[in-house]
């Protein structure tokens, strides 16, 4: 599905990539951990199409395309999701016409007719009953006034509300408390699939805990230096980063 | 009128060609009015009205006067009626008086000033200057008659120095109206800080222009604190003529009687990462009038402005009044500016809350006010100066210095 | 490699500013017009041709006067040629065989007009709940609805008409809330103009639909000068709507309009605006000059409540203002005010307390983009015995490129301790953050600039009765298109 070669990254001329290789097939986690600056967040942000960030070499390449290529919109209509360490706010914008037309936009993409009131209200309740999540706030503006919790929660939901195959969640256990973490676990859990794959990208194993990742790869200065089952992980938690050095 | 006694006094003063334009100007223009849209609100008539003379007298000025009115600051710049009476000695400081200076003007005033102002003074600073104290600037006026007094200084920081001045008027003589204009330079990576202590008696109206150009890396900031006097208008403009400059204003009002102030504050920000703030705050007893303008300019190109300004008054008397004017112009598209503004009364309940806690209502109502002032006053760095603020504060809401 | 932006800011500029005016047509009708110029034989001619009584002759003539005593004014912040004032059409009127006694009998070319203009009388008749009063060029041209509205003895009709039927009303109100020599246009106006509404709501009347008129200017080198007259008696109710669409003419076309509301004790005036002149070409050649005067004035615990959308004009320059003269009155207003291209715009509003307990909110959203420039200037007065009057300010500025400018311009003035005013404005851009998770989230950059700046714009946006709310959404959406690089 999806397959990183000797990616290098840059901001502001300065390398944060220095060179990662990653293979993620169909139906596979993936858990990418590592200490703080490793660029855990840049190589989600360079798969979701940054414009901040400049590829100065290697090659992403998504169920056999140029992932460089496409513009951001494009390849989440491809169904490239990103659920954002920092999600941005929209005054003004509701969550439910913010998800509708990023539904729409997709199908528009594939030349599919709008969805139609009724099923987005049944998806809606559908997806709001897997997530725990109160219909009210559907109408609340995307974002503002959101709790740190509660944007990371919305992230989930709208990865369940656009049924990604590549998900990329940055960061989304930080700032959780504990029943939080449960429920966006069992939402991700859920959204599994054989035809589906997840990168968790997370700075604690504790996130492991609640989603098995089928591999472990540790960054460090722009590479990934080890791979590994979920044990790895629980060494790192043992261990910490020291023992890389 | 003053007009006539300006020509009368010209006739027989020997002007430089750059004077002449300067009083040609004025007389063409004459003193603001308020179809003027900088002095709507700020009517010269009544302070006009006086019959001033231009031409000073001298009195004695003794040490006991001297430390009436200093904060005790260890290094103190003295002048009589306009002139320097005594200055301090510090290595890396130059004071020179100078006939014919050119500085840049925002008002009609500030053309009369350059045409007429016979005592014109240059402080320099040097490159990398660090004054240990600040400096204390006291004006002692006093003349025979009613007096229109002209001040007139350059103050130039050199690159990476840092410059902090308490300024103080203190008149004991009759009527005067001061036409003050002070122009600083501030250069690169240089910090330069004045605060403007108006304490005045009543017989003092003041226009007070401070014109400031900063360089690059600078940062400048201005305190005024008006308390006393019968009319104040500054003029506060900051000119940031290259990146990363930062100009800070903090204002404190508080005033009663008939007493009239106006701040018109305007920051020209040219280039881009700079950032201004601003911060104003009033209380108005009696039949007292308050005027805030604050203007902020962002020129196109002038990306990455943050920019902040508030002004908040609270009113308490019925024939107090104010009007403000936060305006902002805005050509460049990637800043942040925001400008907030309240005008209202201290919060009833609060004051209850205070009250049913055994308060007195006076000491209730002062330790509000207070409150209301303290984030201007948290920005203060110089001990003096929190103390003479906190003190002067104090009298005005008729409360123990000690509460605050 | 870098990962180019999908669509430059070069292209979209281009796209934005080569997006087409849609009303941008002519109608091919004959009118009827006298020579360019203004002097008082022109103003009798006017009278004469409306057949009006003397009184109103006298009110014409006497505005004439003061206007050529008065100077077109120049504090605000937009620069324009000085149209030449007698280099304009004063009057100008479809012509018509015979007066019309129903819509059915309108010029079929001038009900084509009106279909394009997406206001196609017959829908509007089935959708029921809008009385639309149509005022083309100079002239009202059609009124529907006025049987319903007459059974509840409200009056909506072309102002021509009122001042023949009902000019006890007109002569006791005319001239009352904006008086003729309150500024350079309103007496220009006050003079010339030929037609405009008139709507009356008797005491304790609730009018049970939206009052529609919509203006829009036709023949070239016309002025339009309407004049609308709203007065809601004591306990009554009505929301009253305008639209406003001229062609695309090289030239620019000048606009003057004087809007008078009266809301009488505990009444209350709802009057929204979605204003489309035709703004000018991409280089800002042609386009209207607008320069509007509205005023309303509340009595005891009434309400006034303005709200607009305003994406067109070369100039705007117009501030609807209230006078809260009685106790515990409530002014409103919520303003979108867009500007492309070499728009100018300088719109605020005037909030004066007279009253105790008074009330003002003003909500104004300025987006900028391209060349242009977009002010804000308001004036909350708060008179001394307008004891524990209340405002709340906000002035917020989108800015769209590095081109335009934006500017706010409060003027505050209390004079009493027990009030409470409060302003805040801020201004910000659309942040490079907010278009990348939209698009991450596989919405286009276009389509993501229309969701934020309709998001910006909700607070206001929701005031617009519905029909107008879409209709003001679609015109955002068209003015911005492609501004965002």
């Amino acid at each position: 599905m999806l397959e990183i070669i000797n990616l290098k990254a840059q901001i502001e001329d300065k390398t944060i990539l220095n060179g990662v290789n990653l293979k993620v097939n169909k139906g596979e986690v993936h858990a990418i951990m590592g200490p703080n600056g490793s660029g855990k967040s840049t190589l989600s942000s360079v798969i979701a199409g940054n414009e901040d960030y400049e590829v100065s070499s290697g090659s992403i390449t998504y169920e056999g395309d140029d992932l460089l290529e496409m513009a951001p919109e494009e390849r989440s209509h491809r169904g490239v999701f990103l659920s954002f360490q920092y999600p941005v706010e929209i005054p003004g914008l509701s969550v439910s016409n913010f998800i509708k037309t990023a539904i729409n936009e997709k199908r528009k993409a594939f030349g599919q007719e709008n969805i139609s009131a009724k099923e987005l209200l049944q998806l809606f309740k559908e997806k709001c009953e897997l997530l725990n999540i109160d219909k009210e706030y559907l109408s609340r503006s995307l974002n503002e006034g959101f709790s740190g919790g509660e944007k990371k929660r919305n992230e989930i939901f709208q990865m369940a509300m656009m049924e990604p195959k590549l998900s990329i969640l940055d960061e989304t256990d930080s700032g959780l408390d504990i029943d939080a973490l449960k429920i966006v676990a069992n939402g991700v859990n859920s959204l599994k699939s054989s035809s589906n794959s997840i990168i968790l990208i997370t700075h604690y194993q504790r996130l492991l805990n609640y989603i098995v990742p089928d591999f472990v790869h540790i960054l460090k200065d722009g590479k990934i230096v080890m791979s590994g089952d979920k044990s790895l992980a629980h060494k790192l938690e043992k261990e910490g980063y020291s023992f890389l050095n | 009128m003053l007009i006539e006694e300006i020509k009368k006094y010209v006739i027989n003063t020997d002007l430089s060609s750059t004077q002449k334009k300067s009083l040609n100007y004025f007389l063409e223009n004459g003193f603001p009015t308020t179809k003027d849209e900088d002095w709507k609100y700020t009517s010269l008539k009544k302070v006009l009205k006086r019959k001033y003379c231009l031409k000073s007298s001298d009195f004695e000025l003794n040490d006991e006067m001297i430390q009436q009115y200093s904060l005790g600051f260890k290094h103190k710049l003295i002048f009589k009626n306009g002139k320097i009476f005594s200055e301090p000695k510090i290595s890396g400081v130059s004071i020179k008086q100078t006939s014919d200076l050119c500085m840049p003007k925002n008002s009609t005033l500030c053309y009369l000033n350059e045409a007429i102002c016979k005592n014109t003074y240059e402080i320099k600073f040097d490159k990398n200057l660090n004054l240990d104290n600040p400096i204390e600037i006291l004006h002692f006026i006093n003349n025979n008659n009613d007096y229109f007094l002209q001040l007139r200084t350059k103050i130039t920081c050199g690159s990476g120095s840092n410059v902090k001045l308490v300024e103080r008027f203190c008149n004991i003589g009759k009527n005067t109206l001061i036409n003050s204009c002070m122009h600083a330079d501030v250069k690169r990576n240089s910090f330069f800080e004045i605060s403007k202590l108006q304490s005045y008696n009543d017989n003092t109206h003041t226009i007070d222009n401070t014109l400031i150009d900063q360089d690059r890396d600078s940062t400048a900031n201005v305190h005024t604190f008006s308390f006393d006097g019968s009319f104040i208008r500054n003029n506060l403009n900051f000119y940031q003529n290259n990146e990363n400059c930062t100009s800070n204003m903090n204002g404190i009002t508080i005033i009663d009687k008939s007493n009239f102030v106006d701040h018109h504050t305007f920051v020209d920000h040219k280039f881009q990462n700079c950032l201004s703030n601003e911060s104003y705050k009033g209380v108005y007893f009696d039949n007292t009038k308050g005027v805030f303008n604050g203007k902020i300019m962002v020129r196109p190109d002038a990306q990455k402005i943050n920019a902040f300004q508030s002004n908040n008054n609270l009113l308490f008397s019925d024939s107090a009044s104010i009007k403000t004017k936060p305006q902002l112009e805005i050509y460049a598209d990637d800043v942040k500016c925001s400008h907030g503004c309240t005008i209202g009364q201290i919060d009833k309940k609060s004051l209850f809350y205070m009250r049913s806690r055994g308060f007195s209502e006076k000491t209730a109502k002062g330790l509000l006010t207070f409150a209301f002032l303290i984030e201007v006053i948290e920005k203060l760095n110089t001990k003096e100066i929190v103390d003479y603020a906190k003190t002067e504060i104090a009298k005005k809401l008729s409360i123990e210095k000690d509460l605050l | 490699m870098k990962i180019e932006p999908k669509i430059s800011e070069d292209i979209l500029l281009d796209e934005v500013t080569s997006k087409e005016y849609k009303y941008g047509f002519t109608t091919n009708i004959e009118s009827e017009k006298i020579e360019k110029g203004l002097n008082e034989d022109v103003i009798k001619f006017i009278s004469k041709k409306k057949n009006e009584p003397d009184w109103m002759l006298d009110f014409r003539l006497e505005a004439f006067k003061v206007w050529k005593e008065m100077e077109e004014p120049d504090w605000a912040n937009i620069n324009y040629p000085k149209p030449d004032y007698q280099d304009i059409v004063y009057y100008c009127a479809p012509k018509q065989k015979k007066k019309l006694n129903s819509l059915d009998d309108l010029d079929p070319e001038m009900k084509r007009t009106f279909d394009r203009l997406g206001i196609s009388i017959d829908e509007q008749k089935r959708l029921a709940n809008v009385a639309v009063d149509i005022v083309m060029d100079s002239v009202s041209v059609a009124t529907s609805f006025k049987e319903k509205l007459a059974e509840l003895g409200i009056i909506f009709c072309p102002i021509s008409e009122a001042i023949q039927k009902y000019p006890e009303l007109v002569k006791k109100y005319i001239g009352t809330v904006i008086p003729v020599r309150d500024n350079f246009f309103s007496a220009l106006n006050s003079a010339v103009f030929s037609d405009g509404s008139f709507c009356y709501i008797p005491k304790g009347t609730e009018c049970p639909m939206e009052l529609s008129t919509y203006f829009r200017i036709n023949e070239a080198g016309t002025g339009q000068f309407e004049r609308t007259l709203v007065i809601a008696e004591e306990g009554s109710y009505v929301s009253y709507l305008e639209g406003c669409t001229a062609p695309m003419r090289d030239e620019n076309q000048l606009h003057a309009a004087v809007v008078e509301l009266v809301a009488q004790d505990s009444a209350e005036i709802k009057y929204s605006t979605v204003q489309n002149w035709y703004p000018g070409d991409k280089n800002g050649k042609g386009g209207v000059f607008n320069f509007v005067t509205k005023r309303g004035i509340c009595h005891d615990n009434a309400k006034i409540s303005w709200t607009q959308v305003e994406t067109g004009s070369a100039v705007t320059w117009k501030y609807p203002s209230c006078v809260l003269k009685g106790k515990n009155s409530i002014g409103e207003f919520f303003s979108v005010a867009v500007t492309n291209n070499f728009q100018q715009a300088d719109t605020g509003t005037k909030m004066v307390h007279l009253g105790e307990n008074s009330k003002s909110t003003i909500i104004a959203k300025g987006i900028c983009a391209g060349k242009s420039n977009g002010s804000y200037r308001g004036l909350v007065k708060i008179a001394k015995g307008a004891k524990n009057s209340r405002n709340f300010s906000q002035c917020d500025s989108l800015l769209m490129g590095d081109k335009c400018g934006s500017h706010t311009f409060p003027y505050i003035e209390v004079d009493n301790k027990s009030s409470k005013v409060e302003h805040e404005a801020t201004t910000s851009k659309i942040g490079e953050d907010q278009l990348f998770y939209c698009n991450q989230r596989g919405i286009g950059t276009e389509e993501a600039v229309a969701l934020i700046v309709n998001g910006y714009c909700k607070e206001v946006l929701n005031k617009l009765p519905m029909e107008f709310a879409v209709e003001a959404k679609k015109l955002l959406e068209i003015s911005l298109e492609g501004s965002v690089g």
